[in-house]
């Protein structure tokens, strides 16, 4: 324990924490603050945002044939106002233009009347008119749910599909803003902590080898068991790294407001997204970060087996490149995003895990083995 | 001697080529990937042939009588096979009727190549007419002033802004007036060729070329405190002057290593891509304009093979800067992992720096001066690059500015070192 202690004092050194710390401001700066500062990313999209709130707090978790006239109901009374809106502006009455239906129907192509719909819409930024054009879509994609399936699918996933559609999962009030977002951010999280850990990682076996203290350590039978000890620190420091980033994430992330959408089903007809299980949000994001920490163990056993092979820091780093590559693309892309989508195989997930984590640990099993009986 | 073997810790390291290697490889795949389109590009050499490069009112004559001879014969033989006749190429890809003529197989493999080829001629008529009326209503200074709205510019920045585009317009006149807008070149709207090779192929030979040259650069400076023979090599007068030698050789090997790079994976490139007849092409041909509408001007008249050797200049002199400015981090930090890792840092700060700059000030176009934002816009090296970047000498008083100033650090710092305490 003591042991284990010391080495993982050692990793964690000032000069290392410093620089973890600069790498992890300007990735946040780079990539993820975006996400945070511009949700919704502009308009049409806070207006939809808005509506949907709404219908959470008037309808509840999912919105039935009554609740939608209801909607519907909310519609036309923007579509009113919107019309006072129009009759109180003078240049638009000269124009002609004092219904919202003309207004919709207006003919862009004419220099003045586009001139007059850009002012409207896009300097004065009159909140009706954005609303009205949120509420019609979702109008429109609640109207048309046969619109859910009409990709060219196989017959397991029409199946799942029609699953849904019966199971009214699809009818929760969700929307694919939240989700795209989450799923964006989770992503440079996911690459920001694999790199805080192949940076932490890095000095693990190769500082004691490059100070040749294993010619004194692995003389004595201790000495020998330090090998696995220091997997050990390894999975430690990295554990630490995962939770401290992750709580500061989730911590940054309580700024997007998107707690009421946790109990929701993903299915929804308003998400993009369809998964092969009945989840909601809140289990969705638990399954990431769960494939985050095993991704991060996997990468831990691979990093740990590059730092004992290495013969000095320009191959260890060498060696860090192409798998950087492979895990911050490939990687993220098909195990921290989109997970258990209804377009990949639903197998794919965990039997991709179990080759990762299985191939890590021989390949780490392998060297533990020879670093046993080495001769130094 | 001494630089031999200094270079031989370079070339001998397995990581160094077996990370090149793969590289290459990479980029082979990605040349591979993009090779589906090479026969559609094929189809510009015969109509060079035929018509020139430039689509002048004698050139687009030229070519609209070949195309209409063409469209004859084709018609003569649908007449004979289905009795339809076309008006232009395109109507022979409407969906009602496509699918059932191929379904039916009237047209065999070598027809149907022939009526395509005859629409890609017909894509390339037709585009005259659209660029003619582009350039004809180009203003460059509207461009500027939606950019300076876009990006919230104020003040003295702005007015720089729109003090470099004025000295863009003459050169905008000129350009209309070579006609170099009106050349043949591949349709980029159609193949992107500019955006695949200047930007996906020469943007991944700069990082990997970036990568390499850090690693071994930081790895050769500190290789005697890392193998703990420092204290014998620095006692010595001439050891101390070894500093020298290794910013020489690490120098040279990022020469070496960026060309090899580029002249391997461009021999590739035009391997697979015939660019037959198309180096004299000039690089601001309206032809090239892609999906999002934005022409290339470029601020000299230069032909595409001129420009792929300036660019290729630049990447070097690029990979320079990178090598000096590791070797300035590796003479502070004896850690040649810390060394890789503070590079990335210093390259991200490079690009963030721009953004807290207040927008009213001339400090935010002159932060874009680094070759950090320079290397990740290899796409629009020497043209009209944006509201922040279109200076007329932007890539070279870049490269030479910090050229001068890291080789003056490099000094003190070799200069340092050869007193310091070990």
């Amino acid at each position: 324990m003591r042991i284990l202690f010391n080495e993982v004092r050692k990793l964690f050194s000032v000069k290392i924490i410093f620089l973890l710390l600069l790498v992890s401001f300007f990735v946040y700066q780079q990539f993820i603050m975006f996400e945070f500062k511009h949700f919704p990313n502009g308009r049409p999209l806070l207006d939809d945002f808005r509506a949907t709130q709404k219908m959470l707090v008037d309808y509840g978790e999912s919105m039935d044939s009554e609740e939608f006239q209801d909607f519907k109901e909310i519609k036309e009374q923007r579509i009113a106002e919107a019309t006072e809106y129009l009759k109180s502006q003078k240049e638009m009455v000269a124009a002609g233009i004092d219904t919202y239906e003309e207004f919709s129907n207006m003919d862009l192509e004419n220099v003045k009347l586009a001139a007059l719909h850009s002012k409207i819409v896009f300097e004065d930024y009159v909140d009706v008119f954005w609303e009205i054009q949120a509420r019609d879509w979702i109008i429109d994609r609640y109207e048309h749910p046969e619109r859910f399936n009409e990709h060219e699918l196989t017959q397991e996933q029409n199946a799942r599909m029609d699953e849904l559609v019966e199971s009214g999962a699809t009818e929760a009030i969700f929307t694919d803003m939240v989700f795209e977002n989450y799923n964006v951010l989770m992503k440079y999280v996911a690459i920001l902590i694999f790199l805080n850990i192949m940076i932490i990682l890095m000095p693990l076996y190769i500082r004691d080898k490059r100070n040749h203290v294993q010619l004194l350590q692995y003389t004595s039978k201790t000495g020998r068991k330090l090998f696995s000890q220091k997997l050990l620190t390894g999975l430690t420091a990295s554990l630490i790294i995962i939770t401290a980033q992750l709580a500061f994430f989730f911590f940054m992330y309580r700024g997007n407001d998107t707690s009421m959408f946790f109990p929701l089903s993903i299915n929804s007809i308003f998400n993009f997204f369809v998964s092969w299980y009945d989840l909601t949000f809140f289990q969705y994001i638990i399954l990431t970060v769960l494939c985050v920490y095993l991704l991060g163990i996997a990468l831990v056993l691979v990093g740990a087996w590059i730092s004992s092979i290495a013969p000095n820091y320009m191959t260890s780093v060498g060696l860090h490149v192409p798998l950087a590559f492979l895990l911050f693309g490939t990687g993220t892309t098909y195990l921290v995003q989109n997970l258990t989508t209804i377009y990949l195989n639903p197998y794919l997930v965990p039997i991709s895990f179990a080759i990762i984590l299985v191939l890590s640990s021989l390949l780490f099993l392998w060297r533990y083995r020879r670093e046993k009986v080495k001769n130094i | 001697m001494i630089k031999r073997l200094e270079f031989k810790k370079i070339i001998s390291s397995p990581i160094i080529l077996g990370l090149f290697v793969l590289f290459l490889l990479f980029n082979c795949f990605l040349i591979y990937e993009q090779s589906s389109i090479r026969n559609d590009m094929k189809s510009l050499q015969p109509i060079v042939k035929e018509t020139g490069t430039l689509m002048d009112d004698e050139g687009s004559k030229k070519l609209q009588i070949s195309h209409e001879e063409d469209l004859n014969t084709w018609n003569q033989l649908a007449e004979s096979k289905t009795g339809d006749t076309y008006q232009n190429a395109s109507d022979f890809y409407k969906p009602e009727l496509y699918y059932s003529l191929i379904e039916s197989k009237i047209y065999s493999e070598k027809e149907l190549q022939d009526i395509n080829e005859l629409a890609i001629k017909e894509t390339y008529l037709n585009s005259i007419q659209d660029i003619e009326t582009k350039y004809s209503t180009l203003n460059v200074m509207e461009n500027a002033e939606e950019g300076i709205r876009l990006f919230g510019l104020k003040g003295a920045a702005a007015e720089k802004v729109r003090e470099q585009y004025t000295v863009l317009k003459p050169r905008v006149e000129e350009l209309i007036q070579n006609k170099e807008h009106l050349h043949l070149f591949f349709h980029g709207k159609m193949f992107g060729t500019h955006s695949f090779l200047f930007k996906t192929l020469f943007g991944f030979m700069l990082f990997q070329a970036m990568i390499l040259i850090v690693l071994f650069t930081a790895f050769i400076v500190n290789y005697e405190f890392e193998h703990r023979t420092a204290l014998v090599t620095y006692a010595t007068k001439r050891g101390r002057r070894l500093m020298w030698d290794k910013l020489l050789v690490s120098t040279f090997a990022s020469t070496l290593v960026t060309v090899a790079l580029l002249a391997i994976t461009l021999s590739v490139y035009f391997i697979v891509f015939d660019y037959s007849g198309m180096w004299n092409v000039p690089i601001s041909t309206g032809f090239l304009i892609e999906l999002n509408k934005i022409p290339f001007i470029s601020w000299w008249n230069v032909t595409f093979i001129q420009y792929l050797f300036m660019s290729c200049g630049l990447v070097v002199i690029c990979q320079i800067l990178f090598v000096l400015i590791t070797f300035c981090l590796s003479m502070l930090i004896r850690n040649s992992y810390i060394v890789f890792t503070l590079f990335g840092v210093i390259f991200l700060a490079g690009l963030y720096i721009p953004s807290l700059m207040p927008k009213d000030s001339t400090m935010l176009l002159y932060t874009h001066f680094s070759p950090f934002i320079l290397v990740m816009n290899v796409k629009k090296w020497w043209m009209e690059s944006g509201v922040f970047t279109t200076f007329k000498y932007y890539e070279i008083l870049t490269v030479t500015g910090w050229l001068i100033v890291l080789l003056l650090t490099a000094w003190l710092l070799i200069k340092r070192f050869a007193r310091e305490n070990i």
